[in-house]
């Protein structure tokens, strides 16, 4: 929760701008009609930061900071890296906020194309790369028994593995495809290439992944029963 | 359960390892969240400032407001191109009177011809004794 009436919130911020930014945030807030402040879409929340609203910092970052850490955790499968690459990725957020032009496009789609893009710098830089799987948390549900606990930890670094496994553009489609939960044509504008050529990466990289993870499926707990 | 039954020899056997992947929350470390509120706030200074810079009358001194008037001079008669008309039109005037073409009567020569001041204001049709009058003087 950032602030109870986000238009109300926005107007001291407001006093002495422009009319034209002044403007922005009224288009941006008109997006999302009758919301709740919960529903302030990203857009809103990037004009309210341009004005000076520390409030819709902090939003932006408890919304999209863990996506893509999230992501830039599961491509590199370095916790360090990721680390830096969210950083500067936000500071990119940050840094464009005036120029942003509200529903020409998702925030967040932006963000994980930036994130992508450093991801492949950084592996370009590195050619070679780690995985760091004590650095990937653990998944905490208290819901389920401590064996279950276990085998989803096992199963959930299996993957982690498998996936650094794979070519760098197939495991960025399967990411956001599979666990990001990404529509193709999102992915296609992440990665800047046609929604066949995403059809085929995840395709060839679930593929990929199964044939690295046949010979574990008795530790994984997918054995015959 | 299929995906048991499966194994992982297809592909549908993977949908039960990415749910896992998708279910387990990622949480930033707060150092991390802490040094992106940093860099949001020092930003957004900096996106203040330009909003300032940006509005209109915004003081910058006196050498700003000697800028905008000659902005706004340059401005009011067309811009450069105008100001390089006008600065030509002047020289050739300027020339014009130093230089006269021959059918045209030459002031610098006529000036030149009298040896004193009182000579040629005399010549000129000026009232003398009005020029030395005590008004004129006081």
């Amino acid at each position: 929760m950032v602030h109870s009436d986000p238009i109300s919130a926005a107007q001291p911020p407001l006093q002495g701008l422009p009319a034209w930014q002044r403007c922005r945030v009224s288009e941006a807030h008109a997006q999302q009609p009758g919301k709740a402040e919960s529903g302030v879409s990203d857009d809103a929340l990037l004009v309210l930061f341009t004005n000076g609203d520390a409030r819709a910092a902090a939003a932006l970052t408890e919304r999209l900071g863990p996506r893509a850490f999230g992501v830039a955790m599961r491509v590199l499968g370095n916790r360090a890296a990721a680390e830096d690459i969210t950083q500067e990725a936000m500071m990119r957020l940050w840094r464009m906020a005036p120029d942003w032009q509200p529903g020409q496009a998702k925030v967040s789609t932006w963000l994980y194309r930036v994130v992508m893009n450093l991801c492949i710098d950084l592996k370009r830089r590195q050619r070679g790369g780690h995985v760091d799987l004590d650095a990937i948390p653990d998944p905490p549900d208290p819901g389920r028994s401590a064996p279950e606990q276990l085998q989803d930890t096992a199963r959930h670094d299996a993957l982690q593995q498998a996936l650094m496994l794979l070519p760098e553009r197939q495991r960025q489609a399967v990411v956001l495809r599979h666990i990001e939960d990404l529509t193709n044509p999102e992915i296609s504008g992440i990665m800047e290439i046609s929604v066949e050529a995403v059809e085929s990466l995840t395709a060839r990289g679930k593929r990929a992944l199964a044939k690295i993870l046949a010979n574990r499926r008795d530790e994984l707990g997918y054995s015959d029963v | 359960m299929s995906d048991k039954e499966n194994g992982l020899t297809d592909v549908s056997g993977l949908d039960d390892l990415f749910a896992v992947a998708r279910n387990t929350p990622v949480e930033m470390p707060a150092s991390l969240t802490a040094a992106i509120l940093a860099d949001a706030s020092q930003v957004q200074e900096l996106h203040r400032q330009a909003a300032l810079q940006s509005l209109p009358g915004a003081s910058r001194g006196e050498q700003g407001a000697a800028q905008r008037l000659w902005r706004q001079f340059s401005a009011a008669v067309g811009g450069w191109p105008s100001l390089g008309g006008l600065a030509a039109a002047s020289l050739t005037g300027l020339w014009l009177g130093l230089a006269p073409p021959s059918f045209l009567p030459d002031p610098v020569a006529s000036y030149a011809a009298f040896s004193s001041g009182s000579e040629l204001i005399s010549n000129q049709g000026y009232d003398v004794s009005l020029m030395m009058s005590d008004e004129v003087f006081e």
